[in-house]
């Protein structure tokens, strides 16, 4: 009897060993699942319970350099449906249908969904808030409208192709938004309504809010004011031109800051699907690739005063129509050529000979370098998307011909981008600054600055005495050569023209040209450099003299009081050529009788006013020019 | 009469009677804690219904319980008791059989007159272990040892085990097949009999398993390996890989247990019973235990069961009465096989099989059944101080 208990006793043991052991696992795995998944349960668990209402946060604005708002947001509610917390989901969709006038069907489906929130989209989302004040009005249960937005664009189309768009669910597809997207979206905020199985909120559990974060604001360096007056002109020239596209870009030349930048057409960002994405896609100002024509020849200049190989003003040079390079006849746009000329009067009749001329001097190797030094045949690294590299001749291929088109603006393919940045340089004092668009990143809550950019210098391509003697010949272009009509009084605006014929499938288009002006003032501290161009321009003339160059006097004379441009009087005057206004610089009256202003003869006419001996005040001021037809009124007093 | 009664009183096993009455009475509160929402929003019920049927289960238990404990367990051998239990598991499988109610997937309730719903297969766990133990007991006395018991002695109550098991098994209770099969192998084995006797058993058994198994696979395949089986045993593999059908229990058992932590969320705080968490006053009352109270709540449970078994088979080593024995064996067994199919299905240790926590679970066949069987261990217990005393 003993030994049997002995074994049962042994068979027992053995049984209540595995019972203990498999106790213990069982409790290590239960507290394990305490312990150790806890963080990630309990989340999960969260999740099961909530029902998160979101409530988006906006995405980032977009300001101009004054922090003046060219794109915001507006209120879009979002309708939300917990299918669970109302039974007559038929009273729900008529409700939902009749105040939207959406399809009751399609809503009615969408409701009847099992699953335990329903996002009531494309029909109910971004409704707006007239509308979701109304329904919520109706206090449907289980109806809740989510805070959304839309992007609203308080100025219209405005640098639309530049900022690009935003799509349904306010991601950014195109331009700034799209380069910017990361930091210009938002992290949404949600109210998190903790509920049983059947979707009753719980009544002890309090309701969460998940915060969310405003996306950041991006401060361009772009100015709104420049910016409406560049647009004006462009749209204005488009109309009259009947061009095929136009751009413009506007620098501040000692800081590559981008004070405006257009392309037309435009288009309306809300309604971008309803346009060519060609427009929408192509940033003109950075995409744009194409002769440049004559406005290059600033390039060529530049590397020769730096290079001393031209005394300016007193070498000469006789130009017969055209010159001969290895057999090729490389004409000048002057058939008749201009005769002797120096080499200031080269430049002011933008004198293609001529610039052959200065290029061979430089030598083929050292203005290839001048021009790669200039930043061209790479991209700017100005960040805004979809720029072009722009084509240029490798050291094999730049033979004799290539060596002398290149020197008038002819065989290379470049952005206007890449000219404003070489251009800017050659009359800042030679220092190469790269284009920026974005001037400071905000925190969208916060206002703290994320980051701030600050002038890049690239690198010193020509020294400043060689710039300023490039000021001074582009002056002379605007006062007495072919930049004539961008002249304005006392602006001391300075430039060069540019038309050039567009290529296609390797030759020349008839009758097809892009002209251009490259502008800035004052000659003698440039604050600021406008650059234009219009593509097919259908007149009688299609000059870059004729049609660009009037549209940067325009623009620089409208915004001088915007950059503190005063009017100066040591300017070069300009020539009166046959078919200009006659224009008559006024002096001063005031403390003159009527009797000493009266016996001289003058060619405009004076309008008397009040009763006096003396003049005490005048319209237009002393030392004004104004034309010969205008009038000049003459306050008398004592 | 009187002077065993004082004698038996002075020897009582207070301890277990201590942490049979907590875990009664720490169940029920888990019980009204977890069922209030599913009453009042799925039964549109009073808040307490769950409660107070659970109040009215303990209180029947505990005078089935004080009939089983006052009953010298000697008496379960005899063949008048043995005869009624057999004639009573008849009846009840047959009823089974003929009118049986298919409740969750399973075909194991029937209506006693409409009172209550019973289980046959909880009543088989009790039934197998006192008439396994009786007759093993009555057959060795005849012959004067355990040792000497021969196959055919103990084939009468395998014939009998064996339609049991048929029964539960067409039943698809898997839990209780399980349990079943396991607490009659416990009594078998520390029955005393001798190795070659033992030996043939469990050839028999092996071989019936096998051609049980065949059988299955052709002709039951289906009923068997139903596809919410199918799903318990992927979701026992992976619960999150899909977490609203197959998983869902797992993973919202999972929820409960983590979401709780080790503090636990407080007593009435559970979220995941909240219709979340199925029957979370059944088979599922530990993961809303372990949400509310944590480890707190964990331990009172797996300590105070953990007792019971391990005093159990404490009696049933220390004992030199193989009737004792294998009673005790067989109980505890029960207790702890059942806790640990409950919780090794919640924690993911083994696949989900519906069986409740012993004592905890809400149930009336169950808590009266468990009840009898704590009699039954508490008067073995007691039984053996007495002996340990002389």
């Amino acid at each position: 009897m003993k030994w049997v208990t002995t074994k049962s006793k042994k068979r027992l043991t053995w049984i209540a060993i595995a019972l203990v052991v498999y106790g213990v696992a069982i409790f290590v795995k239960l507290v394990s699942v305490q312990v150790i998944q806890y963080d990630k349960l309990s989340t999960m668990a969260k999740e099961n319970w909530d029902r998160e209402i979101p409530f988006h946060a906006e995405r980032g604005k977009i300001t101009d350099r004054n922090e003046e708002v060219i794109v915001s947001n507006e209120l879009a509610p979002t309708l939300y449906f917990m299918p669970s917390q109302n039974e007559d989901k038929e009273y729900v969709a008529d409700a939902i249908s009749k105040v939207l006038n959406k399809d009751r069907a399609k809503i009615l489906k969408k409701l009847e969904q099992r699953i335990s929130l329903v996002k009531i989209a494309p029909e109910a989302k971004n409704i707006s808030y007239d509308q979701a004040v109304t329904i919520q009005q109706m206090q449907i249960p289980g109806l809740y409208s989510g805070v959304d937005y839309v992007r609203s664009y308080p100025h219209g189309n405005l640098l639309a192709r530049f900022l690009g768009f935003t799509g349904v669910d306010n991601q950014g597809l195109a331009g700034i938004e799209y380069e910017y997207d990361e930091l210009l979206k938002s992290s949404d905020a949600a109210i998190r309504l903790f509920t049983d199985a059947k979707g009753n909120t719980l009544e002890h559990v309090d309701d969460e809010w998940k915060n969310g974060k405003d996306g950041a604001t991006i401060q361009l360096t772009i100015d709104l004011k420049l910016q409406k007056i560049v647009e004006r002109e462009l749209s204005q020239a488009m109309v009259e031109y009947d061009a095929d596209q136009a751009l413009a870009i506007a620098m501040n030349p000692n800081s590559g800051e981008i004070l405006a930048l257009a392309s037309f057409p435009t288009y309306d960002p809300t309604k971008f699907s309803e346009v060519d994405p060609s427009i929408y896609n192509r940033n003109l100002p950075v995409f744009m690739s194409y002769e440049p024509g004559s406005t290059f020849k600033i390039i060529t200049l530049s590397a020769a005063i730096e290079e001393d190989v031209v005394d300016m003003e007193h070498d000469h040079f006789h130009d017969a129509g055209y010159t001969m390079v290895e057999g090729a006849r490389l004409r000048c746009w002057k058939r008749e050529g201009h005769k002797d000329q120096s080499f200031y009067e080269v430049v002011q009749n933008s004198c293609n000979p001529g610039f052959v001329e200065l290029g061979q001097r430089i030598g083929s190797d050292k203005l290839l370098e001048y021009i790669h030094r200039f930043g061209f045949g790479k991209k700017t690294g100005s960040n805004i998307a979809g720029e072009s590299s722009g084509i240029l001749f490798s050291k094999e291929a730049f033979g004799p011909v290539e060596h002398a088109t290149t020197s008038f603006g002819q065989g290379v393919s470049v952005t206007p981008i890449q000219q404003m940045q070489a251009v800017a340089a050659a009359i800042n004092g030679g220092t190469l600054y790269k284009p920026y668009t974005v001037a400071k990143i905000l925190d969208g809550n916060t206002n703290e600055v994320i980051m701030e950019q600050k002038p890049e210098v690239k690198a010193q391509v020509v020294s400043e005495e060689t710039s300023e003697k490039v000021r001074h010949a582009l002056e002379l272009v605007v006062a007495k050569g072919s930049g004539r009509q961008a002249f304005r009084d006392g602006l001391r605006i300075a430039g060069k023209t540019g038309t050039a014929q567009k290529v296609e499938n390797g030759r020349y288009k008839d009758g097809d040209y892009i002209v251009s002006f490259i502008g800035f003032a004052p000659a003698n501290d440039p604050e600021i450099i406008v650059y234009v161009a219009v593509d097919n321009p259908k007149s009688g003339l299609q000059f870059g003299s004729v049609i660009a160059a009037p549209i940067v006097g325009r623009i620089i004379e409208d915004a001088a009081p915007l950059y503190n441009i005063e009017k100066q009087e040591n300017q070069i005057e300009r020539n009166y050529v046959w078919g200009d206004e006659l224009t008559e610089r006024i002096p001063n009256f005031v403390g003159l009788t009527k009797e000493k202003v009266i016996p001289n003869l003058y060619p405009y006419r004076i309008q008397w006013h009040g009763e006096g001996n003396e003049v005490i005040e005048q319209v237009p001021k002393p030392d004004s020019q104004i034309l010969q037809t205008d009038i000049v009124h003459l306050y008398l007093g004592n | 009469m009187k002077h065993y009664f004082k004698n038996y009183f002075r020897n009582f096993d207070y301890s277990l009677l201590f942490v049979y009455i907590l875990l009664m009475l720490f169940g029920l509160v888990m019980i009204y804690s977890s069922s209030i929402w599913i009453s009042i929003i799925q039964y549109d019920a009073n808040p307490n219904f769950y409660y107070n049927r659970q109040l009215v289960n303990i209180i029947l238990a505990l005078i089935l319980f004080t009939v089983a404990v006052i009953t010298p367990y000697k008496r379960l051998s005899s063949k008048t008791i043995l005869g009624v239990l057999l004639a009573v598991m008849f009846i009840l499988e047959l009823w089974l059989i003929v009118a049986g109610k298919n409740i969750n997937g399973s075909k194991s309730w029937i209506s006693l007159f409409g009172l209550m719903n019973f289980q046959p297969s909880e009543f088989a766990k009790l039934f197998i272990i006192v008439f396994f133990a009786g007759t093993f007991y009555r057959k060795s006395v005849n012959r004067g040892s355990m040792q000497l018991l021969t196959f055919d002695d103990v084939s009468y109550p395998l014939g009998m085990w064996l339609f049991i098991v048929l029964v539960v098994g067409f039943e698809t209770d898997l839990g209780a097949l399980v349990i079943i099969v396991a607490i009659a192998l416990v009594v078998v084995i520390t029955s005393g009999l001798k190795g070659k006797t033992l030996g043939r058993i469990f050839g028999l058994l092996s071989a019936l398993g096998v051609v049980g198994m065949i059988g299955i696979l052709i002709f039951k395949w289906d009923t068997v390996f139903n596809a919410s089986r199918r799903g318990r045993i992927t979701s026992f593999l992976d619960p999150f890989s899909d977490p609203l059908n197959s998983g869902y229990h797992v993973v919202n058992g999972y929820y409960a247990i983590g979401a709780g932590g080790l503090e636990g969320r407080g007593l009435g705080q559970s979220i995941q019973k909240l219709g979340y968490v199925p029957e979370p006053q059944t088979d599922f009352i530990m993961a809303i235990i372990a949400e509310e109270l944590g480890i707190l709540g964990v331990s009172i449970v797996i300590i105070g069961l953990g007792y019971i078994v391990m005093r159990g088979y404490y009696i049933a080593m220390s004992t030199m009465d193989p009737l004792a024995r294998m009673l005790a064996a067989g109980i505890s067994t029960w207790i702890g096989l059942q806790t640990f199919i409950n919780l090794g299905g919640l924690s993911g240790l083994i696949p989900l099989t519906g069986v409740t926590l012993p004592f905890i679970s809400y149930g009336g066949t169950s808590i009266l059944l468990l009840s009898v069987a704590m009699g039954i261990l508490i008067n073995v217990s007691t039984h053996h101080k007495l002996e340990k005393r002389k």
